[in-house]
C-alpha cells in the first residue's frame, strides 16, 4: 500500500507545486492522477519514487517511509526514459544490471520480455529506430524486468497516436491482470484516467491539492470503453477537472 | 592484425563511396603537387613520382623511425586520455566542477609548448619528456571537451537510471560515459593532429630517432627526396590514427 501524508512541495525558486496532498492507493490497485498541466502531477510521482524529497509530508510504502529509490518501485518517465546509446536488449537489461542480477538471469528474463512485448528481431535496434509505441513497450519491459510491486508512470501514452494509444492501454491492462502490480499513472487525458484508474485522484490547479477522489470500480477492462458507466464517469471527471459539460 | 582492422574499417565506412572519395582526393593532391613541382622546377620541390619512389626505397630506413614516432604519439594520447576522461566526466557533478573548472580556466590558455625547457629539466631529454609534452597538450584538449560534454548530459537520463536503483558509479558507466563518447572521439580526432604537430617539435632536438629527426636530418643533408618521404610518413601516421578513431566510432557509437 502507498500512502501520501500531507505532501507539500515548494521548489527552491519559490514555485509551490503541491500543497498538503494526502491519499492512499491499495495493493494491486490501478490509480490515475489527473489534473491541469503544471499542477504538480509529475512532481508527485518523483516524490513517490524517492528521487525527490517533499518540503513537508511523507510517503509510506507498506508502512516504510520513502526517502530514496526503492528496488520494488519502477518509474517510467515521460518520453519513456530510454537511453539512446543502448539497444533494445541493453535498455531492458539496464535496471537488472544496476541491481546486480547475474548475466544468465538477465539474458533469460530479457529474452522472455522481448517476446512478450512482440519486439523479436528488434533486439539490436536503437530507440531512434523504433516507433513511439515500440519505445513505450521497451520502457514497460525495462520496468517489468525488475518485477516491481509498484509501477509509477508519467504520461505514459501522451506522445502516441490514438490507435497505438488504445493498443498500449490494453497492453497495460493485460500486464496489470497478469501481475496485479500496483500502478499509479499520471495523465492529463480524462478518458485515459477513467478507462484505467479504479481510483481517480483529481488534482486542482497549481499548487496541486486533492480536489476529489473518484471510485471507479469498472475500470481496467478494455471493454469498459463501450459501456454507459464509462461515459458517465468521464462526464463526472470532466466536471470535476473544471471543464464545462456540454453533454 | 593491422590489415584486419583496416579491412573492417573500410567495410564499416562503406567501401565503395568512401574509398572512391579517398582515391580521387589522393589523385587530385598528386596532380596539384606535380603541377607545382614542374612549374617551380627546383630540387627543393621534387615531383611526387620521385618522392613516392624514394619513400619505398627509404622504407627499410624509415620504418623504425615511423615505429618510434607512432609509439610516442600513441603512448601520449593514451596517457592523456587516462587522465582527461575521468576528470572531465566526473565534472558533471557540480561540486567536482567547482574544483576542477578554475584549474582548467587558469591552465588551459597557457601555450604549453613553452613549458618545454621546464619539462626537459624535470624529465631529462629522453622519451619521457617528449611523451609528457605531447600528452599534456592533448590532455587539455580532451579534458575541456569531456567536461563540457559531461555537463550537458540531461538530468532526465540520470534520473531515469537512478529510479532503477543506480548508484553514482552506475550513472557514470551507463549514462555519462556512453553519452559523452561521441564528443570524446571527436576531441581525439582533433588531438591526433595536435599530437603529431607537437611530436615533430619534440623530435627536433636531442634525439636520433623518430620521423621528426628523420625529416630534420634529411633537410640538413639537403636530401630533399628523403625529406619528403619523411613528411609523407608523418601524414600517413596521422591518417592511420584517424582511421582507427573512425573505426572506434563506427563500433561504439552506432546509436548517433
Amino acid at each position: 500500500m502507498i500512502e501520501a501524508r500531507r505532501i507539500s512541495m515548494v521548489y527552491p525558486d519559490g514555485t509551490e507545486a503541491l500543497r498538503e496532498v494526502s491519499f492512499r492507493v491499495g495493493k494491486g490497485e490501478i490509480c490515475s492522477i489527473i489534473g491541469p498541466s503544471g499542477c504538480g502531477k509529475s512532481t508527485l510521482l518523483f516524490i513517490f519514487s524517492g528521487l525527490l524529497k517533499p518540503t513537508a509530508g511523507e510517503v509510506f510504502i507498506d508502512g516504510e517511509r520513502v526517502n530514496s529509490p526503492r528496488k520494488d518501485v519502477s518509474l517510467i518517465l515521460q518520453d519513456y526514459g530510454l537511453f539512446p546509446w543502448k539497444n533494445v536488449r541493453d535498455n531492458i537489461a539496464v535496471g537488472m544490471r544496476v541491481q546486480g542480477f547475474s548475466e544468465e538471469v538477465i539474458s533469460e528474463t530479457v529474452s522472455k520480455l522481448i517476446k512478450k512485448i512482440g519486439l523479436e528481431g528488434f533486439e539490436k535496434a536503437y530507440p531512434k529506430q523504433l516507433s513511439g509505441g515500440m519505445r513505450q513497450r521497451v520502457a514497460f519491459a525495462r520496468a517489468l524486468a525488475l518485477k516491481p510491486s509498484i509501477m509509477l508512470m508519467d504520461e505514459p501514452f501522451s506522445s502516441l497516436d490514438a490507435l497505438s494509444r488504445e493498443k498500449m492501454q490494453d497492453f497495460l491492462i493485460q500486464i496489470w491482470k497478469e501481475t496485479f502490480t500496483t500502478i499509479i499513472l499520471v495523465t492529463h487525458n480524462i478518458e485515459e484516467a477513467v478507462l484505467l484508474g479504479r481510483k481517480i485522484i483529481v488534482l486542482s490547479d497549481r499548487p496541486g491539492t486533492v480536489k476529489e477522489i473518484v471510485e471507479n470500480d469498472g475500470a481496467a477492462r478494455s471493454k469498459y470503453r463501450y459501456e454507459e458507466e464509462y461515459f458517465e464517469k468521464c462526464r463526472e471527471v470532466r466536471r470535476l477537472v473544471g471543464l464545462k459539460d456540454y453533454g | 592484425m593491422v590489415l584486419g582492422i583496416m579491412a573492417e574499417v573500410i567495410a564499416k565506412i562503406g567501401f565503395g563511396r568512401k574509398v572512391k572519395g579517398y582515391i580521387l582526393a589522393i589523385i587530385a593532391i598528386l596532380i596539384l603537387w606535380w603541377v607545382g613541382a614542374s612549374l617551380y622546377s627546383s630540387p627543393a620541390l621534387p615531383s611526387p613520382l620521385v618522392v613516392v619512389a624514394s619513400f619505398f626505397s627509404d622504407l627499410p630506413l624509415l620504418a623504425p623511425h615511423m615505429l618510434v614516432s607512432a609509439c610516442r604519439v600513441i603512448y601520449s594520447i593514451l596517457l592523456a586520455l587516462s587522465f582527461a576522461i575521468p576528470i572531465g566526466l566526473i565534472s558533471y557533478k557540480e561540486r567536482v566542477d567547482s574544483l576542477v573548472a578554475p584549474f582548467i580556466y587558469l591552465l588551459y590558455p597557457i601555450p604549453h609548448i613553452v613549458l618545454l625547457p621546464m619539462i626537459i629539466l624535470l624529465f631529462g631529454i629522453g622519451d619521457a619528456s617528449k611523451i609528457f609534452l605531447i600528452s599534456m597538450i592533448v590532455f587539455f584538449q580532451i579534458l575541456v571537451t569531456a567536461r563540457d560534454a559531461a555537463r550537458n548530459v540531461s538530468d532526465y537520463y540520470i534520473l531515469s537510471l537512478k529510479s532503477l536503483g543506480a548508484n553514482e558509479f552506475d550513472v557514470f558507466k551507463h549514462v555519462i560515459f556512453p553519452a559523452t563518447l561521441p564528443k570524446i572521439l571527436t576531441a581525439m580526432r582533433i588531438s591526433i593532429g595536435t599530437a603529431i604537430a607537437v611530436l615533430f617539435f619534440a623530435e627536433s632536438f636531442a634525439t636520433s630517432s623518430g620521423l621528426g629527426y628523420f625529416i630534420l636530418d634529411s633537410w640538413s643533408r639537403a636530401d630533399y627526396n628523403s625529406l619528403y618521404a619523411g613528411i609523407i610518413s608523418m601524414a600517413l601516421l596521422g591518417f592511420l590514427l584517424y582511421l582507427f578513431v573512425e573505426f572506434l566510432e563506427k563500433r561504439f557509437c552506432r546509436w548517433v
